[in-house]
């Protein structure tokens, strides 16, 4: 769903309901309904079917949503729902260094993993997420998460034959135990 | 051969110690699979497949058979440890084994999809090796119109998971609705809701779905809301099952057991509906104090039963493929090929021509259910451990393994875009209170429904009444009628009697 | 992996500068090969079983795979043409799934832009229907189609695969249009066949090794089989009840486009000497593959013809 604004949420404590995260949800799930009805109407018309065609459902299924997205932003209008909700009442303000690492570890993967081979993304991914929750021993989660990607890597490569592209890291060590690089 | 004689023909060979060797095999490298994510059984055996030159037959297919039950083993407990299913089977067991490992019940959570798991294996194989056959002739009356009926069953039980409000429950079930049209139609070839992306035309993987929404979600917002430097320990609780446990298990085992063969024995039937039915007839049996429990504490009803719906829907699943030599799944399928690497045809005739290895096959299965409960229980203890792990070293571990199981079989970028982008989705459904799985709930029935219904229609030339005019198929629909309209009717009378 | 592509691209491309004439002996240091599936597949299958002959005979001596796969290879394929483009070393899996699977995905890239190498293997597909069907011969069949196609329904697998195009080719021939059809889509053989025994439709179309066992086991009759001579003795073709049609489900490998002749010409020899082994005549044998090696100018004027006759049909049922 959209980016809601949190601060605002923490911002005006308590009683007075905060209506605009809720908004931005009953509008998301419109702008959802608004998408699959666009993509219900550019399916091509086939001339194989009886009574039900590819398009009928994709339509049944954008009208629910844009049905439901309008019911959302009614309640939303209404005072919203969230404020009621047990776990936003005593919920701490957002952490932004811990989502902000979090994200950053999620990028790094999808950045890395094409260029510099599996063990290396999610190395990067590993430590940037424990990071994100607090660890503060960098180099010892470094160390356990080469350790763990290495032999998840080449459980996968030896035990199933499936090939997951080996990166600098993986080539390394298959030099260091002398095999030939196929 | 009658089926005395052929077991005990059967056992007498899988009881060789280079069978048990197979099997033990088989067992812990279906565990092993069954644990990650995106990579399933069948999957596992069409790599295996080249042993098939090299080790007689009747090794081979016990080894087969051995990754095959351990992986519906291996699926539960990352279920109810990490909250990622595995294997599509497994998402439902999630539901409540995640809650209960949450609140220091993971040992009896697993202790529970451990023992269901045997009990529905034995029923399970106990079916294949008497009732097989007769099964498989009653399931090939289906057709199109029932299942359609059957999936129109299947979606009252998505009321059982809609959680406080209707609006947000449904709202999450259209997500999954749409989620499950991405693709090529089936029925007609054309792309929809693809949106150009050309890797997006095989459609959303359902069990990335899950995973995304389940453990990447929860993970983000578990690090949104994170207090700096205070990590909550887990508690591990004890381990093993109590008296009052058992009791609460074993009416689910059986229950779930005998939904869950008769709907692997269909040929268009699976694994995942019966796991739904199972949660939703248990949540609806379960006395007062137990119904509390689900969807909060959890509640063990909601692993045991679908998890023995799991276990005998997976046996099921062999039953047409000895018997009529009928692929009813994707593991079943690559079983065949492997039958016909070795110039053994299965189908009809298999009983007959190939009764020593068909027999040994089925007892290899009671063997391999007998090894995997006798290594799993003892695990449980050091499963549950896995809680122990410090809370950043074990949410970044939980990612790695959805990456790899995500990325590891596609190679696809964009697959990882799919489940970190869901994942941010579940997220702010955390944040919101939308439930998370009426989307899944949503993205298996969704398509499966709409497949059969226009089936049914194509084969009545477009004539509506295909489904109330054939008997199974309006019995199934009044049944569904029934399931939506007697908990409230039967509220009605009890009001009224007050 | 930049450098481990270079440096196979220059060792290629050594062997290719120092090599001998093309017509010697063709062996390669190291193959390339792309499958445009996931592993476990029939392309797959066809890529694995090419590199365990030709490493035990000698031919290469180490095989790259990788595999890409979704949408009828038409994932993969891009991948190929764009990355591999003029490579001598590098070979792509494909066969009669991807031409359909290029047309009704309306790729860009398509077959035509792959260098055809050589067709290895090829499945005929048949018509059944149900033991207990009135309809007792193709003859029975084709009646009843050219007077109410819709009536029949056939089962078979997804839309606009080879079982649909079989399906439009004979109602062409009866002088029908293929969208008249009423074809029934199932994902998978197995539900299709449970279908089909369950009399649930009237006939059912699809490879012969699917329904073989159905067959031989008297609960389906195998009414004819769709390719240009007969597969199974006892089931005679459609040609030869006086229907022109002629479908397979054939495979094959391709080489990159923009590569010179004589690189072309040495994958060739390469397949050429392979196919004339005795271990590939054996594990065409193991695995059950019908021979169907074609290769040179003769495969290119196949490719043509499978690719016009597909996109015909599918044009009429709306999906080219």
């Amino acid at each position: 769903m959209s980016g809601p604004a949190p601060r605002l949420l923490h911002a005006a404590p308590a009683p007075r309901p905060a209506v605009l995260p809720d908004l931005w949800v009953g509008l998301f799930v419109i702008a959802l309904g608004g998408l699959a009805l666009w993509q219900a109407a550019v399916i091509p018309t086939s001339p194989i079917y009886a009574q039900v065609g590819p398009k009928a459902v994709p339509y049944v299924v954008a009208a629910g949503l844009l049905l439901l997205g309008a019911g959302l932003t009614y309640v939303a209008l209404r005072g919203g729902w969230s404020y009621a909700l047990e776990e936003m009442a005593e919920a701490p303000p957002t952490n932004w260094r811990a989502i902000t690492l979090m994200l950053a570890g999620l990028l790094a993967n999808l950045v890395l993993i094409g260029p510099c081979g599996f063990s290396i993304a999610a190395s990067a991914q590993f430590v940037l997420v424990a990071a994100a929750f607090g660890s503060r021993r960098l180099l010892r989660d470094l160390v356990l998460a080469v350790v763990l990607t290495l032999l998840v890597w080449f459980g996968f490569v030896e035990g199933l034959g499936v090939n997951i592209g080996a990166g600098y890291l993986e080539r390394l060590v298959l030099m260091a135990l002398g095999q030939e690089i196929s | 051969m009658d089926p005395i004689a052929g077991l005990s023909l059967g056992f007498a060979n899988a009881l060789s110690l280079g069978n048990l060797g197979w099997a033990l095999l088989g067992c812990f490298l279906g565990t092993a699979v069954g644990v990650l994510p995106g990579i399933g059984p069948a999957l596992t055996i069409a790599l295996l497949l080249p042993i098939t030159f090299q080790v007689e037959a009747t090794g081979a297919f016990i080894l087969f058979c051995g990754v095959f039950y351990g992986a519906m083993y291996g699926g539960s407990t990352t279920s109810i440890l990490l909250n990622t299913p595995g294997e599509s089977g497994s998402i439902i067991t999630a539901l409540e084994g995640a809650k209960m490992a949450r609140n220091g019940r993971a040992g009896p959570a697993l202790a529970t999809a451990a023992i269901g798991s045997f009990v529905a294996g034995t029923i399970g194989t106990l079916g294949i090796s008497f009732l097989g056959p007769i099964v498989v002739e009653l399931a090939l009356k289906l057709g199109p119109a029932e299942y359609f009926s059957l999936m129109v069953l299947c979606f009252v039980t998505v009321s059982a998971v809609l959680g406080g409000s209707p609006l947000r429950g449904l709202t999450s079930l259209f997500f999954g609705l749409l989620l499950g049209l991405v693709g090529i139609d089936l029925q007609t070839g054309q792309p929809r809701m693809t949106l150009g992306v050309p890797e997006l035309l095989d459609g959303v993987n359902v069990v990335l779905v899950a995973v995304a929404l389940f453990a990447v979600g929860e993970t983000l917002h578990l690090a949104w809301r994170h207090v700096g430097g205070a990590s909550e320990v887990r508690p591990v609780g004890r381990i093993m099952m109590s008296g009052r446990d058992w009791k609460r298990s074993i009416g689910p085992w059986i229950r779930g057991s005998l939904l869950g063969f008769p709907f692997g024995v269909m040929p268009a039937g699976g694994t995942e509906m019966p796991t739904m039915l199972s949660y939703y007839a248990e949540k609806k049996l379960a006395p007062p104090e137990a119904q509390q429990e689900f969807g909060t504490t959890g509640a063990i009803e909601g692993v045991a039963g679908p998890e023995a719906a799991n276990n005998a829907a997976a046996a099921g699943v062999l039953v047409p493929m000895l018997t009529l030599g009928l692929p009813t799944s994707a593991t079943a399928a690559i079983m065949l090929s492997a039958f016909q690497s070795y110039g053994i045809n299965p189908g009809p005739m298999l009983f007959e021509q190939q009764g020593a290895l068909v027999w040994t096959l089925i007892a290899s299965l009671y063997v391999a259910n007998v090894m995997l409960v006798v290594l799993n229980l003892p695990l449980v203890g050091l499963w549950a451990r896995i809680l122990k792990i410090p809370q950043p070293q074990l949410y970044a571990g939980i990612l790695v393994f959805a990456t790899i199981g995500t990325y590891g079989i596609s190679n696809s970028v964009t697959d990882l875009v799919l489940l970190y982008a869901i994942g941010l989705i579940g997220m702010f459904m955390r944040r919101f209170d939308f439930p998370t799985a009426p989307v899944v709930i949503g993205m298996i029935l969704g398509p499966m429904a709409e497949q059969a219904m226009r089936q049914a229609l194509t084969i009545s030339q477009g004539d509506w009444t295909t489904f109330v005019t054939r008997p199974v198929s309006l019995a199934i629909l009044l049944l569904a009628l029934a399931a939506l309209l007697g908990p409230r009717l039967y509220g009605t009378v009890r009001r009224v009697r007050d | 992996m930049p450098d481990r592509r270079s440096l196979l691209a220059a060792a290629s491309l050594l062997l290719a500068a120092g090599g001998r004439p093309a017509a010697a002996q063709a062996r390669f240091n190291s193959l390339y090969m792309f499958i445009p599936a996931g592993p476990g597949g029939g392309w797959d299958g066809l890529g694995r079983a090419i590199e365990q002959v030709a490493r035990q005979a000698g031919l290469v001596s180490t095989f790259q795979f990788e595999n890409v796969g979704g949408a009828g290879g038409t994932v993969g394929l891009p991948r190929f043409v764009g990355q591999r483009r003029g490579r001598p070393d590098s070979l792509m899996v494909a066969g009669s799934i991807m031409v359909g699977a290029t047309f009704t995905n309306r790729t860009p890239v398509g077959i035509k832009d792959l260098v055809p190498v050589a067709r290895l293997t090829e499945e005929a597909g048949v018509v059944v229907v149900p033991a207990q069907s009135e309809i007792q011969d193709l003859k029975g069949l084709l009646e009843a189609l050219k007077a109410n196609p819709g009536g029949v329904a056939i089962a078979g697998g997804s839309a606009g695969g080879t079982d649909h195009i079989t399906l439009g080719l004979i109602l062409k021939a009866l002088g029908r249009s293929a969208k008249e059809g009423s074809y029934v889509a199932f994902a998978g053989g197995g539900p299709a066949q449970a279908a089909i025994l369950g009399a649930q439709v009237k006939a059912g179309i699809s490879g012969l090794s699917e329904f073989a066992e159905q067959i031989k086991a008297g609960r389906m009759r195998a009414l004819a089989t769709t390719g240009a001579e007969r597969t199974d003795p006892a089931i005679p073709t459609l040609k030869e009840n006086g229907l022109d049609v002629v479908m397979t489900n054939w495979r094959g490998v391709f080489a990159a486009p923009g590569i010179r002749p004589d690189a072309r010409q040495k994958l060739v020899d390469f397949i050429t000497e392979l196919h004339a082994l005795p271990a590939w005549q054996e594990m065409l044998k193991t695995r059950d593959w019908a021979d169907a090696f074609l290769t040179g100018d003769a495969f290119t004027a196949f490719l043509a013809e499978d690719q016009a006759k597909t996109e015909a049909v599918l044009k009429e049922v709306g999906l080219a």
